[in-house]
C-alpha cells in the first residue's frame, strides 16, 4: 500500500505528465482535500485515500494511451460499459486504482466541471470541491471531516481572491433544489459534528468553520430562486431528491 | 454523531434509473410495432385475441419473476449469457446465449426494418403527398430492403451515442408515443363506422391513389383470404393455439436483462418485478383498450379482413395488389377520421416515436452478450473495444450489422423462401430464454451459497424458492411453445419441422456458435487459459 505522500507525488507526477499532454487532469477527493488543508491538516484523517481525478470530456479519447505511458492499465471492461461519464485505472506495479470522472462531477447530484477545470492547476475549483463532499446524501465521517478541514482552512468568499467561491456554491444550489437540500443538511451535520467533544476542536477553531457555514447559508437565504424552485421546494424531500449512487464492486 | 454511514470507495451512478428499464421493458413489448405488426398476421385463428392477449400476461409475468430474481442475484452485464455459463456450464451458455442474444437478431432487423416503413415512411409520406414513393416504400422489395439499410444506420448511430442519451431519446419517445395513442384512442373512441368508411374511402383514394370502394374491396380480399379470428372468446386450446404467435409481441419484457449491470439498484427484487411487471401490464391493458377502440369504429371484422387482405399478398399466396396498397396501420386508419391534414401529420409523427423509441433494442441488448463473452475471452478482446475518440464499440456493432445486411437482402428479396421465418426470430431466443428458465430452476439447488447471499433467498411458495417455482410456470408455457412452433401438429405457424429453410437457418447458427466455442476453447487451451475455471468466476461489475 502507498503512503500518503508517494500518493500526493504520484497524484503530481500524473498532473503534470499531463499538463505536458494537453490533458487538464484535476484532483477531487481525499487528495485534492490535503492540498488544500496544508495549514492545518489535522482534520484530514486517510492512510491511503483514493487518487481520483475529473477531465474534460473532449480529452476522454486521451486518457487511456495517456495512462499506459504512466503505467497504468485500463479497468477495460468498466471503462467499455461506463468509458463516456467514468473510468478505472490500475498501476501495473502495485494494482494502485485511480478513479477519473469524464466532464461533470455526478453522484448524488451533479457538478458541471467541464469549463472549470483550468481554475486551479491541480484541483477542482475549491467550490466544487467543498460541494463535492457536501452533496453526498450518506455522509460519513470521513467526508464530514472533509469540510470542515476545507472550511478551516480556507475562507468563503471571492473566488478570484483564492477562496472557497460562494456565489459559485450559491449558483448552483440555486439551479438545483436537491443539491441545495443535501448541502444543507449536510452543513447542518458539520455544526452538529462540531460539538461533538471527541472532535477536540479548539474553540478558535469551531467558531471559524462555524462563521464559514454560516457564510454559506447565509447566501442560500439570499440567492434568487426561481418559481420552479420554489415549487420543489414546497414538495420537499417526499419526493427523492438525489441519484442513488452505487459500489463499484472491482 | 449517529447520522453518519458507511462508505467504502468512489461511488457510481449507474446510467439508467429504474424508470429507464421500465421504459426499454415498456418498448421492448412494444404495442404498436410488435403488437399490432403481430396482430395483422393473426388473421387465421378460432380463439380469441383479447383471451390470448391475457392468458399470455399471466405466463409471461413468470418469466419476469425468474428474469428478476437472476438480476437481483447476478446483476451483470451479459444477462443470460453470465446466468446461464455460471449455473448451466460454459457451452451452454455460450451456445445458446449467443445464438439467442446475437445471431438471430441478425433476422430482425428486416423485421424492425418492415415495420419501419409500414408505421414511419409510408404513413409520413403519404400523408405528406408523396404517393409514388410511398407505394415504392410499402409494396416493393427495393422499398423493404431500404427501409432495413435505413433501421440499420438508425440503429447504429443510437448505439453509439451511449446508454445514456439512448435513455433519453426512450424518454422522449416514450412520452411522445403515449400522447399520440392516447390521440388515437380517442379519434377511435369518438368516431362512428360510418365515418371511417368514408374517410378511408376518401383518404386512400388521395393518398394512395386506389380505386373507390377501397372498404368493400378490402373486406372481399379478407374474407377469401379466410379472416376469422374473433375480437374474444373461442375454446381455451383455440385460445392457447394463438399464444405462439402472440408471444411474437409480447415475449420481451425481460429484454433489458443483459444491461442491467447499468441499471441502478438492481439487486432489488421488487424493483425489478416491478420495472417489467408494470411495463407488461400496462401494455396488456392498453392493447385491450386499443383493440376495443379499433372494433367500435374500424369495426374488428374489417381490422382482421384487412390485415389477412394485406398479408395474404404480402406472402405471396396472391399477386393482385390489395385494395388498400399499404399496410392497414390502425393509426393511420383513425387518421383518417380526420379530414384536418395537420391532426394527421400529428397523429403519425407522435405515433412514429413508437418505433424509434424502440428501436435500438435490436442492437443493444445483444452489444452486452457479445462484451461478457469477450470478456470471458470466448471472443476476440477486439470485440469488446471502444473508439477511443467516438465511444463507439465499433466491432461488436460490425458483428451485428454485417450478417444483417446479408439476412435482410435473403428476407427483403424472399431468397430461399426467408419471409417465412419471421417466428423463427422468436423461436431462437425462446431456447435461450428456456435454458436461462432451467438456470433459474436449479440456481438454490447448484449454487446455494449465493442463492442464500441473495435478496430473493427469503422468497418461497411452500418451502419450495419462488424463482424455481417460476421458472417451472415459465419453462412449462415455453416448452408448449416451443412444442407448438417447431412440430406445428394446426399447421399454423409455418417454421417448425415441415420449413426446410427454417430448420436449416435455426441449426446452422448453433452449429455456428458450437465452432465458435470449441474453437476459442481449444485456442485459450494451447495458450494455458482453462476456459471452464475463468468460466466458473462470476465476473466483476
Amino acid at each position: 500500500m502507498d503512503t500518503l505522500s508517494e500518493l500526493v507525488l504520484e497524484m503530481n507526477r500524473l498532473i503534470d505528465a499531463a499538463n505536458e499532454n494537453q490533458i487538464h487532469l484535476r484532483a477531487f477527493g481525499g487528495l485534492a482535500i490535503l492540498v488544500h488543508s496544508q495549514n492545518n491538516p489535522r482534520f484530514f484523517k486517510r492512510d491511503a485515500p483514493d487518487i481520483d481525478f475529473v477531465v474534460p470530456k473532449n480529452e476522454r479519447h486521451k486518457l487511456e494511451s495517456f495512462f499506459q505511458s504512466m503505467g497504468y492499465s485500463p479497468d477495460k471492461q468498466f471503462n467499455l460499459l461506463n468509458g463516456m461519464r467514468r473510468q478505472i485505472y490500475l498501476a501495473d506495479t502495485n494494482g494502485r486504482r485511480i478513479d477519473i470522472l469524464v466532464g461533470d462531477f455526478e453522484m448524488c447530484h451533479k457538478l458541471p466541471l467541464d469549463d472549470r477545470l483550468h481554475l486551479h492547476p491541480v484541483t477542482i475549483p475549491l467550490a466544487e470541491l467543498l460541494l463535492s463532499k457536501a452533496q453526498v446524501v450518506e455522509l460519513n465521517r470521513k467526508d464530514a471531516l472533509d469540510i470542515i478541514s476545507l472550511l478551516l482552512n480556507n475562507e468563503v468568499g471571492s473566488e478570484q481572491d483564492g477562496k472557497i467561491g460562494v456565489d459559485r456554491i450559491a449558483w448552483l444550489c440555486a439551479q438545483d433544489w436537491g443539491l441545495y437540500k443535501t448541502t444543507s443538511i449536510n452543513l447542518k451535520r458539520v455544526e452538529d459534528l462540531l460539538a461533538d467533544d471527541d472532535l477536540k476542536t479548539t474553540m478558535e477553531e469551531r467558531d471559524l468553520v462555524l462563521g464559514r457555514v454560516r457564510q454559506i447559508q447565509k447566501a442560500f437565504d439570499e440567492m434568487p430562486k426561481s418559481l420552479a424552485w420554489q415549487m420543489r421546494d414546497k414538495v420537499g424531500t417526499r419526493v427523492r431528491w438525489y441519484s442513488e449512487v452505487e459500489e463499484v464492486d472491482q | 454523531m449517529s447520522n453518519l454511514f458507511v462508505r467504502k470507495a468512489t461511488g457510481l451512478v449507474r446510467s439508467w434509473s429504474v424508470m429507464d428499464a421500465f421504459i426499454y421493458a415498456f418498448f421492448s413489448i412494444n404495442l404498436i410495432t410488435l403488437g399490432l405488426y403481430s396482430f395483422s398476421q393473426m388473421y387465421y385463428f378460432e380463439g380469441g385475441m383479447v383471451n390470448a392477449l391475457i392468458i399470455s400476461a399471466i405466463f409471461i409475468f413468470f418469466e419476469v419473476i425468474v428474469y428478476a430474481g437472476l438480476i437481483a442475484v447476478m446483476p451483470r452485464s451479459g444477462g443470460d449469457y453470465v446466468w446461464q455459463s455460471r449455473i448451466l456450464g460454459g457451452a451452454v451458455g455460450f451456445i445458446l446465449a449467443v445464438t439467442g442474444w446475437w445471431f438471430i437478431l441478425w433476422l430482425w432487423v428486416p423485421l424492425y426494418g418492415d415495420m419501419f416503413r409500414h408505421i414511419v415512411v409510408v404513413p409520413l409520406l403519404g400523408i405528406l403527398g408523396a404517393k409514388d414513393v410511398a407505394l415504392w416504400f410499402a409494396g416493393t422489395q427495393n422499398g423493404a430492403f431500404t427501409a432495413s439499410l435505413i433501421t440499420l444506420a438508425i440503429v447504429s448511430i443510437f448505439i453509439a451515442l451511449g446508454m445514456k442519451t439512448y435513455a433519453r431519446i426512450q424518454k422522449f419517445s416514450f412520452y411522445g408515443g403515449v400522447l399520440g395513442l392516447l390521440i388515437v384512442i380517442v379519434l377511435l373512441l369518438t368516431g362512428s363506422n360510418a365515418a371511417f368508411k368514408a374517410g378511408l374511402d376518401a383518404n386512400a383514394v388521395s393518398m394512395f391513389g386506389t380505386q373507390p370502394g377501397v372498404y368493400d374491396a378490402t373486406v372481399a380480399l379478407g374474407i377469401d383470404a379466410g379472416a376469422i379470428t374473433p375480437f374474444s372468446g373461442g375454446a381455451l386450446l383455440a385460445v392457447f393455439l394463438v399464444l405462439p404467435y402472440m408471444v411474437f409481441f409480447n415475449l420481451w419484457p425481460n429484454w433489458g436483462a443483459t444491461l442491467y449491470g447499468e441499471v441502478r439498484g438492481a439487486t432489488d427484487f421488487k424493483r425489478n418485478v416491478a420495472g417489467m411487471g408494470w411495463a407488461l401490464g400496462i401494455t396488456t391493458l392498453l392493447g385491450i383498450l386499443l383493440l376495443y377502440a379499433i372494433s367500435k369504429t374500424i369495426g374488428w371484422d374489417f381490422y382482421v379482413q384487412a390485415g389477412a387482405a394485406w398479408w395474404n399478398y404480402a406472402w405471396g399466396y396472391v399477386t393482385e395488389v390489395p385494395a388498400l396498397p399499404v399496410w392497414p396501420y390502425p393509426a393511420l386508419l383513425a387518421a383518417f377520421l380526420t379530414t384536418n391534414k395537420v391532426l394527421q401529420f400529428i397523429v403519425v409523427v407522435l405515433m412514429s416515436l413508437w418505433w424509434f423509441g424502440w428501436s435500438g433494442t435490436v442492437f443493444l441488448s445483444s452489444t452486452r452478450v457479445i462484451f461478457a463473452a469477450a470478456f470471458d475471452r470466448l471472443l476476440p478482446e477486439k470485440v469488446a473495444e471502444v473508439n477511443e475518440r467516438t465511444g463507439t464499440p465499433v466491432n461488436a456493432l460490425l458483428l451485428m450489422v454485417i450478417p444483417s445486411v446479408f439476412i435482410a437482402y435473403m428476407f427483403n428479396y424472399n431468397v430461399a423462401n426467408f419471409q417465412s421465418l419471421t417466428l423463427a426470430s422468436t423461436l431462437v431466443i425462446a431456447v435461450t430464454f428456456l435454458g436461462t428458465t432451467i438456470a433459474a430452476i436449479i440456481l438454490p439447488y447448484r449454487k446455494p451459497a449465493l442463492y442464500k447471499a441473495s435478496p430473493i433467498a427469503k422468497y418461497n411458495v411452500f418451502g419450495i424458492p419462488l424463482i424455481t417455482v417460476a421458472g417451472v410456470i415459465f419453462g412449462g408455457f415455453l416448452v408448449f411453445l416451443l412444442y407448438q412452433w417447431i412440430f406445428d401438429p394446426n399447421g399454423l405457424y409455418g417454421i417448425g419441422i415441415t420449413n426446410t429453410s427454417s430448420i436449416i437457418y435455426m441449426l446452422s447458427m448453433y452449429v455456428l456458435a458450437a465452432v465458435i466455442y470449441f474453437g476459442f476453447k481449444s485456442y485459450r487451451k494451447r495458450a494455458g487459459i482453462d476456459m471452464d475455471k475463468v468460466q466458473a468466476e462470476i465476473p466483476v461489475e
